[in-house]
């Protein structure tokens, strides 16, 4: 029995898948533009705003649900999950933004793939697609995946950035384009991680913890 | 004619019809009215109301005793009559849901339609022969058995009329059943009960045939239970039946007589029965 | 058909103030509650909620053995009021309740009292004629109801020329007038209007200080709003039994969340 309170709720659900593939393509495009090169800042800001609006638009409709539905349990759920999602959604938008306007300010070369970075980025790019898969999927066994991926790009992250204090690079915009860049990378894998353990909550109405 | 002039036409037609058929029924009622007052008035004095009847063909005399007949008979029988009807019209409502409660209700109909002569003979035979002579006591057991089954039937249709929640709310206060029914259930059904009583007492006050057969009639005032004694009722009829013309317009007065009694009663009991609230 | 009950109620034992043990009831041949065991808290409001027929009317009146009024009404099993049977051998039921009291759906003032009669008929019914004493009850408790303010001024006036709502309240206090320990409502918003409501849940927050509340209702909503541990019912047994937050938020059968997100029927 279809009820009042679906269609909203489908229309949601419409919004955060859209605004998933779209967040997966545009991470993936500035990470892949930081370590091979390319201009796509231009192109980065447009999805990144449209990232932006999306998540409005889908505030907008989630308060409205609960408004005039007084939803409970999974319905609620399934609202307030929603909405988190999207921020972390929207946030992997301006992150890739802040590495593509990294590259643009700073002019540097973009880094050797075989990096800590360029790993970082691999390595960010692959918890990105692996929290999306538990997202749409419902892929709950990939979780332990996750929290791998997860310490994995912690690690390098900090070691990173000690190495960094040890034996600074020579180049001084390479140096401080690279810092920025790896912070934003470790905040796409947080929010990333988030975005799963917000889908497991949505499903099972009880927390478990990837990070 | 527009359609909305027809049906204008209909309402109004039905309307008057159904005004003349109330104004039919009323005008008996007016009629006998206005007889019994244009007749009777002017046999009314004085004397005519304090004293008794004088002997056959002498025009003084009155109707004192029969008036005192009708009260002290009134009064014996809502004593006898009242209580127990009261009584059986409970136990019917609230208890009466049973094989019992429905053979009760249906004796009881059958002795409200029982012709009242009968019950006149009836009340003859056990007390008149018995105590060897008409009584007033026998007039009154006889006007109750009239009395009962409508006062057991009237009682129990208003404490039907009372809606069951209110007895659940005052049986969730923790009153009990008897208090619930006596204090609460009675008191919102007073009303119809005391419609029920008052109507019955105007059926017995003008009831003859039965008191022909009990109270016999005489001349004097009341004299002790086990005496005859007269009613109004009486009095009308015998002196309808003389070939006097003082007689038949003594007769249309203690006629009016009793139609005042009837109708104050039923005024002064509803006055001191009305609650402030009667409910809704 | 086992009923699920919380872990924190079976923790919470001592709290219980009324509680039922394997209660089952029978309208002549129907079974229409079946082993219900419930422990209600002591000074908490207690929701049951269910679809039209699930048996939480005849629940709450198992409660104040107002079941057995109704003829070819049968109960078994235990109500257990601060530990004691209610239904034991020798208990007197109008004493049971003096302690449970109860709030129907339909405000029933007596039609032929006045508001300040109303209020102290439980009291002067069973012997108390103290007039000083009976007015004092009569404001506590007209005061606790959130209606002496609006009666004060002509407590002679008829009960039933008050408001819907006002007369919902009037038997609220008259309910409180005789000092039970535990109050039971059934459904007792469902004829009122949204401010009588909002008013009435008002009340029944403030009452669950001192006393255990038990109300019945088919609006979840309401239930969502001022209870804090609801009962689930189908079909005459108890589904799911937890705090309100836990039945609203993450039901754990699935019933019971079909039934709360309206996927019923």
């Amino acid at each position: 029995m279809s009820r009042l309170l679906d269609t909203g709720l489908s229309e949601l659900s419409n919004i955060v898948y859209e605004m998933a593939e779209l967040a997966e393509r545009t991470v993936d495009t500035s990470i892949h533009a930081y370590l091979e090169g390319g201009t796509i800042d231009i192109q980065i800001r447009a999805w990144s705003d449209a990232l932006r609006s999306l998540h409005d638009s889908l505030e907008e409709r989630a308060v409205e649900l609960i408004a005039r539905y007084q939803p409970v349990a999974t319905d609620l759920r399934i609202i307030k999950s929603s909405m988190k999602i999207a921020y972390d959604l929207s946030r992997f938008g301006r992150y890739a933004l802040d590495i593509s306007t990294v590259l643009k300010i700073l002019d540097v070369h973009p880094e050797p793939a075989n990096g800590t970075v360029g790993e970082l980025g691999k390595k960010t790019i692959e918890a990105l697609h692996v929290a999306i898969e538990i997202f749409k999927n419902r892929s709950f066994e990939l979780m332990a995946k996750l929290t791998d991926l997860e310490n994995e790009i912690d690690e390098l992250y900090r070691s990173y950035l000690r190495n960094m204090v040890e034996k600074p690079s020579k180049n001084n915009q390479t140096l401080i384009s690279n810092i920025l860049v790896s912070r934003h990378l470790e905040r796409i894998a947080d929010h990333a991680c988030y975005i799963a353990e917000e889908t497991y909550y949505m499903v099972h109405g009880r927390t478990m913890y990837v990070r | 004619m527009t359609s909305y002039m027809i049906r204008k036409f209909k309402d109004k037609l039905a309307f008057i019809l159904s005004f003349l058929c109330v104004l039919v029924a009323i005008i008996p009622l007016g009629s006998i009215l206005m007889e019994v007052v244009k007749n009777g008035a002017p046999a009314l004095s004085i004397q005519f109301l304090t004293s008794p009847p004088g002997a056959v063909g002498e025009a003084e005399g009155g109707i004192a005793s029969s008036i005192q007949g009708t009260l002290i008979l009134i009064g014996l029988t809502s004593l006898i009559g009242v209580p127990l009807g009261l009584m059986s019209g409970v136990y019917l409502a609230e208890f009466g849901d049973n094989v019992l409660g429905r053979s009760i209700r249906f004796f009881n109909d059958v002795l409200m339609q029982f012709p009242s002569i009968v019950v006149g003979i009836f009340v003859y035979m056990l007390l008149v022969l018995a105590l060897g002579s008409f009584s007033t006591i026998a007039g009154a057991v006889a006007l109750s058995i009239i009395m009962l089954p409508i006062v057991a039937r009237t009682t129990e249709e208003s404490i039907k009329l009372v809606p069951n929640s209110t007895r659940e709310a005052a049986m969730a206060l923790g009153i009990r059943r008897w208090r619930t029914i006596i204090s609460i259930v009675l008191n919102s059904a007073r009303s119809g009960i005391v419609t029920g009583t008052l109507l019955s007492i105007a059926r017995i006050a003008g009831e003859t045939a039965p008191l022909i057969m009990t109270i016999l009639g005489s001349q004097w005032f009341f004299a002790g239970l086990k005496a005859p004694m007269d009613a109004l009722p009486l009095r009308v009829w015998r002196l309808a039946l003389l070939p006097y013309d003082y007689a038949h317009q003594q007769g249309w007065g203690a006629a009016l007589i009793l139609i005042i009694i009837v109708l104050t009663l039923n005024v002064g009991v509803r006055f001191a029965t009305r609650g402030r609230y009667t409910g809704r | 058909m086992s009923n699920a009950q919380s872990t924190n109620l079976k923790e919470s034992a001592e709290g219980c103030k009324i509680e039922t043990e394997n209660l089952n009831a029978w309208f002549g041949k129907s079974h229409v509650l079946k082993e219900i065991s419930l422990k209600t808290k002591e000074n908490a409001i207690t929701a049951i909620i269910g679809p039209s027929g699930c048996g939480k009317s005849t629940f709450i009146r198992c409660l104040n053995r107002m079941h057995e009024l109704v003829p070819n009404a049968r109960v078994s099993g235990k109500v257990l009021l601060d530990g004691k049977n209610i239904y034991a051998e020798g208990v007197d039921p109008v004493a049971v309740r003096r302690k449970v009291g109860m709030v129907f759906q339909k405000p029933n003032p007596f039609p032929t009292m006045s508001v300040y009669d109303n209020v102290a008929s439980g009291l002067k019914l069973t012997g108390l004629r103290d007039r000083k004493k009976l007015d004092v009850v009569v404001k506590k408790s007209l005061e606790l109801a959130f209606l002496w303010d609006e009666v004060k001024d002509d407590l002679d006036k008829s009960g039933a020329s008050l408001s819907g709502g006002q007369q919902q309240r009037l038997c609220i206090a008259r309910t409180l007038a005789v000092e039970p320990e535990v109050v039971l409502m059934d459904e007792p918003c469902s004829a009122l209007d949204p401010q009588a409501t909002a008013k009435i849940e008002q009340l029944m927050t403030k009452l669950e200080k001192n006393y255990t509340v038990v109300i019945v209702t088919h609006n979840m909503q309401q239930a969502a709003r001022v209870s804090d541990f609801t009962a689930f019912m189908y079909l005459g047994e108890v589904v799911e039994y937890g705090s309100t937050r836990q039945i609203f938020e993450n039901p754990k059968n699935e019933l019971t969340e079909r039934y709360i997100t309206g996927k019923f029927g």
